[in-house]
């Protein structure tokens, strides 16, 4: 259970630093791997016995200050969180959501043609990840503040606002791209079977969100663009 | 609630004198779960603060030059088998924040007082 508790703030970590400067991101990781650590060693000293619940506590009780932190660390380094998460780069963006919308695709014929619905549901596990690894990656490349430095540093704001606003389009497509293959796919149905109904609840709550959320990201790129 | 930039809120207040209770027991810095300790402590508080609670303030004091931090020699927490600390300091500045947000506290008391007493 201690280990578990470590574990999951150790992730929790992982998560809201993901996307921040690699030196941000480097220290506030160690920063609570060194409190984890010493919290450890001081319950094992005073024969503590709620350590997990203490860690668990703590984390939960500090994630609306982790989450401001990790926002305003991005509206102060630009230039890192254009840079993004170094695993997942622009490119990789674009291959994640076209390897994203295969593995649905793939996930429905296994479940539906072959009659592998635990392969499928796997298949479809990763491809959601990827696709939210996508939208995530759109959000956390946000540039920080156009307008607001020289003219070269504007220059610099309206690439990454245009990068930005290709990177959505390309959600935004491969969303309603999906959602209308669903949608076809489920009309060409002679009967409606449990775990074609389970496939097209998660595809047909996550793409829609996913669209939507693109869509409202580009309309404030758009209007944060004209008025910058 | 926008604060002043130039206040202090509580835990900002318990940290730096947490700082300086440790300075004045002969240790110049202290690392965050340290400090989360003493607040506890001194507190008597059930739980330690918050991971981000306590990080986010300790951000915050050192951007405003009321602590500096710097990571321990390497060498010395390989020795000991464990992960680096970032140890931190109450500055001059800190000593004197803490000193002029007392001062407001008991300002604001003797005031509160005063009218309770009207």
């Amino acid at each position: 259970m201690n280990e578990l508790a470590e574990r999951l703030a150790r992730s929790w970590v992982c998560l809201y630093t993901l996307g921040l400067g690699p030196e941000v991101r480097a220290a506030r990781r160690a920063e609570i791997a060194s409190d984890l650590w010493e919290h450890r060693r001081d319950a094992t000293a005073t024969g503590a016995t709620d350590f997990a619940a203490a860690v668990l506590g703590r984390m939960l009780a500090g994630m609306p200050s982790d989450v401001v932190w990790s926002v305003e660390s991005r509206g102060s380094a630009p230039e890192a969180s254009a840079r993004g998460l170094p695993w997942l780069s622009q490119r990789g963006l674009q291959t994640a959501i076209i390897w994203g919308t295969a593995v649905f695709v793939a996930a429905l014929s296994l479940i539906d043609a072959a009659g592998m619905p635990f392969l499928g549901f796997m298949v479809l596990g990763i491809g959601g990840v990827l696709l939210v690894a996508g939208l995530m990656r759109a959000v956390l490349g946000s540039p920080g503040g156009a307008g607001s430095g020289s003219l070269e540093e504007n220059r610099m704001d309206a690439d990454i606002y245009r990068g930005r606003r290709v990177r959505l389009l390309v959600v935004l497509g491969a969303s309603v791209a999906i959602v209308l293959a669903i949608w076809a796919h489920a009309l060409s149905l002679d009967h409606w079977g449990d775990t074609r109904t389970v496939v097209f609840t998660v595809g047909g709550i996550l793409f829609p969100v996913i669209a939507l959320g693109a869509l409202v990201l580009l309309i404030a790129d758009l209007l944060r663009m004209r008025r910058a | 609630m926008r604060r002043k930039a130039d206040s202090l809120i509580p835990l900002e207040a318990r940290i730096l004198a947490a700082g300086l209770a440790f300075r004045e027991r002969g240790q110049p810095d202290f690392h965050g779960f340290l400090v989360a300790k003493e607040i506890q402590a001194d507190t008597s508080a059930r739980r330690l603060t918050a991971h981000g609670t306590l990080y986010k303030a300790l951000g915050r004091l050192e951007k405003a030059g009321l602590v500096r931090s710097r990571w321990e020699d390497p060498e010395a927490a390989a020795h000991e088998r464990r992960p680096r600390r970032r140890l931190y300091e109450v500055t001059s500045t800190g000593e004197r924040a803490l000193a002029d947000a007392a001062r407001a506290d008991r300002a604001g008391a003797t005031r509160r007082g005063a009218l309770e007493v009207a």
